[in-house]
């Protein structure tokens, strides 16, 4: 398997370029793949280390602020087909953790779809001025810090009633942890990983919507 | 809600009670576990408004977790909540509902830091 201490090593170093020499080590690899196997468990284990106070803040924001940076490069090497489909992403007001919401803007990018990423803290009238004017098919959220759960309801309740009825997903650490359920409306799709939000759009292209976590 | 009062009695009965923990980690100290305590009222908040005390003990055992590495003790944690749970009961601008709610959840945690069981968990 892959070296993850390494590669988290190369991340809290700041060193975009070996972090990139690493990934193409394993060219084979789905971008996915590459978001599932390696990415995401090297974040995670800075996270550990920072919980148990082996690296400081500054260190795991360089890791994110170079984190970033692959994944910005990982998605502009994609060779898309474009379809006729448009999805928005933001975090909720105040929510800071972004890395995941990217990389599901990425698989989106990487299926055809047109996107637009807002990334963290996105403040809900923005977000609605946003998907009036654009009017994407997908819009979606993501929550990962307890303390914002409870806008999410309120978040829901106003955009799936835009004019244009956009579906609405939720991911986020906590959408992985807890019942989502009780905070979202019937039609709304909880995504509780990437491989879900990867079947989701496979299914998706297949005329199919399905609630990933049920 | 504004915790500003309840987050200021709570850090003072803490240095109160451990006058040692000045002596250890200074006034930045003091701003540190007056910067805790605002979470800890912020999580206690989330929960009761979402009706789920488990978002809170989940909390505590994250934080315990982070807490124990810096070579504070579960026992500091705890009584930081009963302290807040004391604190509560003197906050009369607080709806009695939502104080007893928020007890509740510190009851919990607490279990949970002791290592019991939790009980009522909604």
């Amino acid at each position: 398997m892959y070296d993850i201490k390494q590669l988290a090593s190369f991340l809290l170093d700041g060193d975009s370029l070996k972090v990139w020499e690493y990934i193409q080590k394993n060219k084979r690899l789905s971008l996915h793949e590459i978001y599932e196997n390696m990415i995401t468990p090297a974040m995670r284990y800075i996270g550990f280390l920072w919980e148990n106070n082996e690296i400081t803040v500054a260190d795991e924001h360089l890791a994110t602020a170079t984190c970033d940076f692959v994944l910005s490069k990982l998605g502009y090497n994609v060779e898309k087909i474009k379809l006729d489909q448009k999805a928005m992403f933001l975090c909720l007001e105040g929510e800071q953790h972004y890395i995941g919401l990217k990389m599901v803007n990425n698989l989106f990018e990487e299926h055809g779809w047109e996107t637009k990423y807002f990334g963290p803290n996105l403040p809900l009238e923005y977000a609605l001025t946003a998907a009036l004017e654009w009017k994407p098919n997908v819009i979606g959220l993501s929550v990962s810090i307890v303390h914002y759960l409870p806008k999410l309801k309120e978040y829901i309740a106003e955009l799936v009633n835009l004019p244009h009825k956009p579906e609405v997903l939720i991911g986020g650490r906590l959408a992985a942890k807890y019942n989502l359920v009780p905070y979202c409306t019937d039609n709304t799709i909880i995504l509780t990983d990437l491989l879900s939000t990867k079947e989701w759009l496979k299914n998706y292209h297949m005329g199919g919507k399905r609630n990933a976590a049920l | 809600m504004n915790y500003h009062l309840i987050v200021n009695k709570v850090t003072e009965m803490i240095y109160e009670r451990e006058p040692s923990l000045l002596e250890r980690f200074g006034n930045k100290g003091k701003e540190k576990c007056r910067e805790d305590n605002h979470h800890h009222m912020k999580q206690l908040e989330s929960a009761c408004e979402l009706n789920q005390s488990v978002f809170f003990t989940d909390y505590a055992v994250w934080l315990n977790g982070i807490l124990t590495k810096h070579g504070m003790k579960t026992e500091h944690l705890i009584d930081n909540f009963k302290i807040i749970q004391h604190v509560l009961l003197e906050a009369e601008d607080m709806d009695k509902e939502k104080t007893e709610t928020y007890r509740l959840y510190l009851s919990e945690a607490i279990a949970v830091l002791e290592g019991g069981q939790v009980k009522g968990a909604v």
